[in-house]
């Protein structure tokens, strides 16, 4: 394992902090993540494409740039990794399917990659994922399977699955996923990493194979709250392809010492279903009381809409998959993955009248929500009612997707399109970690990464290492 | 030059096939997609919760008159992203 100063960086925005100290350069850190790679990979999974040389070489560039004064912000020369579902021209793009034409986005970058590498990022490889961001894990085809960290056993979530185990890790400080139905924020809550799923329209999706047209966000999952401003602030912005993006300017904020003044509405309605883990309920209250400790006035709320909202993001996203897929899942329907084959025929069940409803009521529940942001800055669940699940269930299908409905409480916040980002707020009895969301209004992000960052400041959950990494870090 | 290949020809219904698959083949089969008989069976125990949530989206007297969250924009030109 490649040598590292003693007190090695933790975090994005530590790593950032010791490249402009000169205590640690980005080759350093590029080569310790291109071992850590090397060794966790073959169990993990996290990497369906690795860019060692390139990243290296991009590593050096920093280096040297960084030793001119040429600084290009906090992602300058920090390991970072794309989901195989983003084009980037380095490489191909799989989205983990046979049947993506691999021509698709050939040569081409993202915007979202882009902007990540005029920021200096040095783009370590592509992750995993579920196939097409919708299946579920499968041994069944070439792809690898991805796997928690925190025990191999279990999944890590997804469908952001790589970028998930990636970052908690230390593959890689940072890492983009994408969320239609909790795809950012159930593998940040698997992984004990931090997650943000940004407001619908904050991020340009253009350059990344769709999954739901209206629902698709890109974002950043890394160990920090702070580390997720760093990397929102080179993600957001407009751009010409994609009708969705507004100009909202997005900075990272000031941080904040305490939260008077701020009025938090606590959900606890639906979040706690029988089945939920023992050790949920005392990690959510430890949070809540964390939050009024340092300021904040609470009131529990009940999220209106919420079982229409379920429905929506589901139907919505099955119809809007089914259109982007119908021709190839026509004439290729056993090369896609079974769980996305039971997707898609959902979109095939429901008539366009449903499909428009669904967006009627889309709308009805966002001037709802709406109405309850007005009394309150901000909004707190659960992200899930368990902690990752077994493998082995899904991987023999005694086991699917249905069988988490209800212990997973996401894509109401993909109907809505408010953002969320998604906390470690403790461990299970087993060690496993539990995950809180905050909740905010449209273009937001700000108020609920200032939390966040005061929250990582009273505890160190987003610290944490899986035994089986610190071991590795410690050898 | 590479040929459009034929659609899959969906896979022989079996005598399982009744009443209650049939409305579902037939959305199937609309569709173009192929599913197997296995993955209808599986769909039909799914079809009833699925229209049940469905219609409920029909239910509340805020959504009677309510626009779809759809986008139009009579200006719109498609841009390529890179």
């Amino acid at each position: 394992m490649p040598e590292l100063p003693l007190n090695p960086p933790r975090t994005l925005t530590e790593a950032a902090a010791a490249l402009r100290a000169g205590t640690v350069t980005s080759r350093q850190l590029t080569e310790r993540s291109i071992a850590t790679a090397d060794r966790a990979d073959p169990v993990l999974g996290v990497y369906l494409h690795r860019f060692d040389e390139l990243a290296l070489a991009a590593a050096d560039t920093a280096d040297a740039e960084l030793a001119t004064g040429v600084d290009r912000g906090p992602l300058h020369g920090v390991p970072f990794a794309v989901k195989d579902i983003l084009a980037m021209a380095d490489g191909p793009t799989t989205a983990q399917s046979v049947v993506l034409d691999p021509n698709w986005g050939a040569g081409k970058d993202a915007p979202v990659v882009a902007r990540l590498k005029r920021a200096g990022a040095v783009i370590t490889g592509k992750t995993s994922t579920m196939e097409f961001a919708i299946g579920m894990p499968d041994e069944s085809k070439e792809f690898p399977v991805p796997r928690n960290p925190w025990d191999p056993a279990t999944w890590p979530g997804g469908s952001s699955s790589g970028t998930g185990a990636g970052v908690a890790a230390g593959l890689f400080y940072a890492g983009i996923g994408t969320d239609t139905g909790g795809s950012i924020r159930i593998p940040a809550a698997f992984c004990g990493i931090t997650g943000l799923m940004p407001t619908f329209g904050r991020v340009p999706k253009s350059g990344c194979v769709p999954l739901g047209y209206s629902l698709d966000h890109i974002g950043p999952m890394a160990r920090s709250a702070e580390d997720c401003a760093a990397v929102l602030a080179v993600l957001a912005g407009p751009h010409p392809s994609d009708p969705d993006c507004l100009d909202a300017p997005f900075a990272a904020p000031a941080w904040r010492d305490d939260l008077a003044g701020l009025r938090v509405g606590v959900v606890r309605d639906a979040h706690f279903p029988p089945g939920s883990d023992p050790a949920l309920a005392g990690a959510f209250e430890t949070t809540v009381a964390e939050l009024a400790d340092a300021g904040a006035s609470l009131a529990p709320v009940a999220l209106p809409y919420q079982a229409e909202m379920v429905t929506a993001n589901l139907l919505t996203l099955a119809c809007e998959a089914l259109a982007y897929h119908r021709a190839d899942a026509q004439h290729r329907w056993t090369d896609y993955y079974p769980a996305t084959r039971a997707m898609l025929a959902r979109g095939a069940l429901v008539s366009g009248a449903d499909y428009v409803q669904a967006q009627r009521m889309r709308r009805v529940a966002q001037d709802a929500l709406g109405r309850i942001l007005d009394d309150f800055d901000v909004l707190v669940c659960p992200t899930t009612s368990v902690a990752a699940p077994e493998l082995d269930g899904f991987l023999t299908g005694k086991r699917d997707l249905s069988s988490l409905f209800g212990y997973i409480h996401t894509g109401y916040w993909d109907s809505v399109g408010n953002p969320v980002i998604a906390l470690p707020m403790g461990f299970t009895e087993a060690g496993m970690p539990l995950s809180v969301q905050l909740a905010g209004r449209p273009f937001d992000e700000a108020r609920l990464l200032q939390i966040g960052q005061l929250l990582q400041r009273r505890t160190d959950w987003h610290l944490r290492r899986p035994a089986l990494i610190a071991a590795e870090l410690a050898a | 030059m590479t040929a459009t290949p034929e659609p899959i020809t969906p896979p022989n219904r079996g005598t399982g096939d009744d009443a209650a698959l049939a409305p579902l083949r037939m959305l199937l089969e609309a569709a173009g997609l192929p599913a197997s008989d296995a993955e209808v069976a599986a769909l039909a125990a799914q079809y009833p919760g699925l229209r049940a949530a469905t219609d409920a989206l029909y239910a509340p007297p805020a959504v009677r008159y309510a626009d779809p969250a759809l986008r139009f924009r009579a200006e719109a030109r498609i841009t390529d992203w890179a």
